[in-house]
């Protein structure tokens, strides 16, 4: 399957989020998998994906997280 | 153990714990206030000199000793910086602007509020009022503009004070250097006459004093304004739609 990637690793808060955002906005209905490297980016994002109802699967990755979903 | 604390009643439970412990002898209106807390430990350090207010908080240490162990325990400790900031140090000078005066965090305030509640209710000392609180003061204007420009910063830096403190502990020097700021600002706020004076109630001897920010105080607040504006303009990111 072929996944948009968005590598938010490096970036602190609120970037991430907002990225990621950004990113859903552009490519709705694709598959989206987002690359970070920090606990509460990963927590932050989930809460996100959550709160706007999107099912979601993360992988603990040796560089951080990867959080795979449909936009 | 990540799982610790994820219900809103363990967060509830939590902030009505902090609200114990702050009761045990914290300043009134106070109780555990960041930016206050940050202010006094650069006072404890001597970088400013306002007296009063010199005391080294070790709420400050526990709070990031408390998050580094955590995050040491749940194998989540990560080092990371480079993400703008000198604009985090700049929004952390700003963040102290407290000192002119998702949602599922929102329950830990909530257990401090019940408690706070409760405890002055008890012991005669709540009254409902924007007049005549502890250590503030009644010039409306400054304390809204003057948390405005907390809050506006705190958007900016992904987080108010407290985050950051606890993202510190975590490995995040961005949100060390936004401390970092906190600790400068405060040392300006107090070293350049910023921070506001309480308002005293009258007694025998002296006047009533309506406490506020000097003319310096209100000019800082409205240039952190100015630039808060010109960072978040600037930093805005262009996407192709």
């Amino acid at each position: 399957m072929n996944y948009i990637e968005i590598d938010v690793r490096g970036l602190s808060c609120p970037e991430p989020v907002m990225i990621t955002m950004d990113a859903m906005d552009a490519n709705k209905g694709k598959s989206l998998r987002v690359i970070c490297d920090e606990a509460h980016t990963k927590a932050n994002i989930e809460a996100m994906l959550k709160h706007n109802k999107h099912t979601f699967e993360t992988t603990r990755t040796a560089e951080g997280y990867e959080i795979v979903f449909q936009a | 153990m990540t799982k610790l604390f994820d219900a809103k009643w363990k967060l509830f439970l939590s902030g009505a714990i902090f609200g114990l412990l702050a009761i045990m002898g914290n300043p009134g209106n106070m109780a555990i206030c960041i930016a206050c807390f940050v202010r006094d430990m650069a006072g404890a350090m001597k970088l400013h000199n306002a007296e009063v207010v010199q005391y080294f908080r070790p709420e400050i240490v526990g709070f990031i000793l408390g998050s580094f162990l955590i995050s040491i325990a749940t194998k989540e400790y990560k080092a990371t910086a480079g993400s703008s900031p000198l604009i985090r140090f700049l929004l952390g000078m700003m963040m102290i602007g407290a000192l002119v005066k998702d949602a599922s965090l929102i329950s830990v305030l909530g257990g401090l509020f019940v408690v706070m509640l409760i405890y002055n209710i008890a012991t005669g000392n709540f009254h409902l009022s924007f007049s005549g609180q502890p250590i503030a003061h009644a010039q409306h204007l400054w304390n809204i503009l003057g948390l405005y420009v907390v809050g506006f910063s705190a958007v900016l830096a992904g987080g108010c004070p407290f985050r950051q403190l606890i993202l510190t502990g975590q490995g995040s020097c961005d949100s060390a250097v936004t401390f970092l700021g906190m600790l400068l600002g405060a040392a300006v706020a107090h070293n350049f006459g910023l921070a506001s004076a309480a308002a005293k109630a009258a007694t025998e001897t002296e006047e009533a004093v309506a406490g506020g920010p000097s003319i310096y105080g209100k000019v800082a607040v409205i240039l952190c304004i100015i630039v808060l504006f010109l960072i978040a303009c600037t930093q805005k990111r262009k996407t192709a739609k």
